[in-house]
């Protein structure tokens, strides 16, 4: 029985049948929405078994001094796609008076992920956003095998913009971490961001995002989003042409044993990004199969 | 007038031969892309002195203590007291050992801007270079202190041109700055004082604020690098266990300030490499 916050993801291949086992503790919830191996397994003709998790929070948020650890890991011949019910909603401390520096303080959601040699994992939540406030840590570390694949994307919007909240919370600090199979280090990707100059860094941005993509079975991904940003240019300001909706920029990743890229992107709207993602990520279909990427693109 | 101060001088001067001058940190590119404004006046300046201060804030978070952890890695190191031909040998190779892991962590949070990653190569590369071809012949460095320090940068150069390490700027920087007797406070202040004034150097040549407007602009920088210092200055990039590699003890604090210089390479015209 995992502890409180506490969840596990284990998706292998048994005589050519996906077997997915989760379990989950509140607050945390997982669920899994393709029953048993039956329905996809026979009807795609997809080389990797495909499977879903939906990560849910009690309450659709995260509440102060919560701390939800999950852990997910992949086994060869699987994929499993990893989404969420709606934004990561990080709320603010209850008591406003209380210290900042205590740990109870503060919100943490981690995650460990294990890719396994030719599987693929697909980490594709809703955006968090955090309210007013609300001070949020996220930690989400890969490790993968030669010949594994992923696909993570961490992203985040301004707050409660109907509330006319941009920009407010506290803090927030999230970090990307791919190892290797021996340990080593590939990838560390850490975003601080406090409070103060906040919105006047972020003046033109509602929703950024950061996305890994890595591996053989995404190559396809990397390699048209490399080439599609060749054909990007930078306008000048003062340039009558219009000046396109997401901003990205994008580093290829070529690590001895892992190739991929890693991509950011900025936009003044949460919804033009997300079809942004979701357009660049529609190959993904033909790897997962039609059930598990209509839950992903109907999300 | 002693030695580091003058040395000081030496190393703050905007005309040091490490290539630092086709580097704008991104301001090419947000100037073009509309986030810096173009006009010169001094009243419009507010985006180019936010852009400054963004800067500054992301690198004292992110690069200061990679320059911070090598200086004292290695002044700690090489102020051990030789024996013999045996213990000099192990003291180059512990200190290379340790440069080696901390470079390759600052390389692994690199990987996502490998505009970033390409310039912090270069000018490290460039600044290895100096120092072997240049402060290792000074007359200062011709005791043991400095005869170790010369063979640990051998060695290093040689390493880089292998393959076997990056060499980014803020880990050759720490290095150099302890090989030829800067405390850590001045080598913190060179390190930033440098960050900013490139950028400044970048925007006269911008055409973003005249050269004379820039020297104000400048002295105005000066409250605010000491406040990140003051923040700053204490930190270590801690890497030896998982909690380390969550901790704060290295990261970006500016994800737009990323995302802009990593499109420096989609710039239709530019005169800057990154």
């Amino acid at each position: 029985m995992p502890a409180a916050g506490e969840g596990r993801i284990d998706c292998r291949a048994i005589a050519g049948r996906i077997r997915q086992t989760v379990s989950s503790a509140y607050p945390l919830k997982i669920i899994s929405p393709l029953a048993s191996s039956t329905v996809s397994a026979t009807s795609e003709t997809t080389a990797l078994l495909p499977s879903v998790a939906f990560i849910l929070s009690y309450g659709g948020g995260i509440v102060h001094g919560d701390r939800i650890l999950v852990h997910a890991s992949v086994h060869p011949g699987c994929a499993l796609l990893l989404l969420t019910q709606g934004s990561t909603k990080v709320f603010r401390q209850r008591n406003s008076t209380s210290k900042p520096s205590l740990g109870n303080d503060q919100t943490f959601q981690t995650m460990h992920l294990h890719v396994a040699n030719n599987s693929l994992l697909c980490v594709l939540p809703d955006p968090v956003t955090c309210f007013k406030g609300a001070r949020y840590n996220q930690r989400q570390a890969v490790t993968i095998q030669k010949g594994g694949s992923l696909i993570l994307l961490d992203w985040m919007t301004s707050g409660r913009m109907s509330r006319g909240e941009r920009w407010e919370f506290e803090k927030y600090f999230s970090v990307n971490v791919v190892r290797l199979e021996d340990g080593e280090l590939a990838i560390r990707d850490a975003l601080l961001l406090e409070q103060e100059q906040l919105a006047e860094k972020l003046v033109d941005v509602d929703a950024f995002a950061y996305l890994i993509i890595l591996g053989p079975a995404v190559e396809f991904i990397a390699s048209s989003l490399l080439e599609k940003h060749q054909d990007e240019r930078i306008r000048p300001a003062r340039s009558t042409s219009i000046q396109p909706l997401v901003k990205w920029s994008i580093s290829p990743i070529s690590h001895k044993q892992i190739q991929g890229v890693t991509v950011r992107a900025a936009c003044k709207r949460t919804d033009e990004l997300k079809l942004w993602i979701k357009s660049h990520l529609e190959p993904l279909q033909h790897i997962i199969g039609d059930s598990a990427w209509s839950m992903y693109l109907n999300n | 007038m002693d030695r580091e101060t003058w040395l000081l001088w030496l190393l703050a001067d905007s005309q040091l031969p490490t290539g630092g001058f086709v580097a704008s940190a991104g301001l090419e590119a947000a100037l073009q892309a509309g986030r810096v404004n173009e006009s010169a006046s001094e009243a419009q300046q507010s985006s180019f002195v936010h852009f400054i201060r963004t800067s500054a804030h992301n690198q004292a978070h992110f690069a200061l203590p990679f320059c911070s952890l090598a200086h004292e890695q290695v002044s700690q190191l090489v102020s051990c007291p030789l024996s013999g031909e045996a213990s000099a040998e192990d003291t180059v190779v512990a200190v290379l050992d340790r440069l080696q892991q901390i470079d390759n962590y600052h390389q692994a949070m690199l990987s996502s801007n490998s505009v970033a990653m390409r310039a912090s190569v270069a000018q490290g590369g460039g600044l290895l270079s100096l120092f072997n071809r240049g402060y290792v012949h000074a007359r200062f460095m011709d005791d043991d202190h400095g005869r170790l320090c010369a063979q640990i940068a051998k060695r290093l150069q040689r390493l880089a041109r292998l393959g076997e390490v990056h060499a980014h700027w803020p880990v050759v920087f720490g290095f150099v700055c302890a090989a030829t007797g800067i405390s850590i406070g001045h080598t913190q202040q060179l390190f930033m004082f440098q960050f900013v004034r490139q950028i400044f150097s970048a925007a006269i040549r911008l055409n973003l604020v005249g050269p004379l407007h820039a020297q104000a602009l400048q002295c105005d920088m000066h409250l605010e690098v000491a406040d990140l210092l003051l923040k700053c200055g204490h930190l270590r990039p801690a890497f030896d266990t998982e909690e380390d590699v969550f901790g704060e003890s290295a990261v970006y604090t500016d994800p737009i300030l990323e995302l802009y210089q990593g499109m420096h390479d989609r710039l239709y015209s530019r005169i800057f490499n990154s």
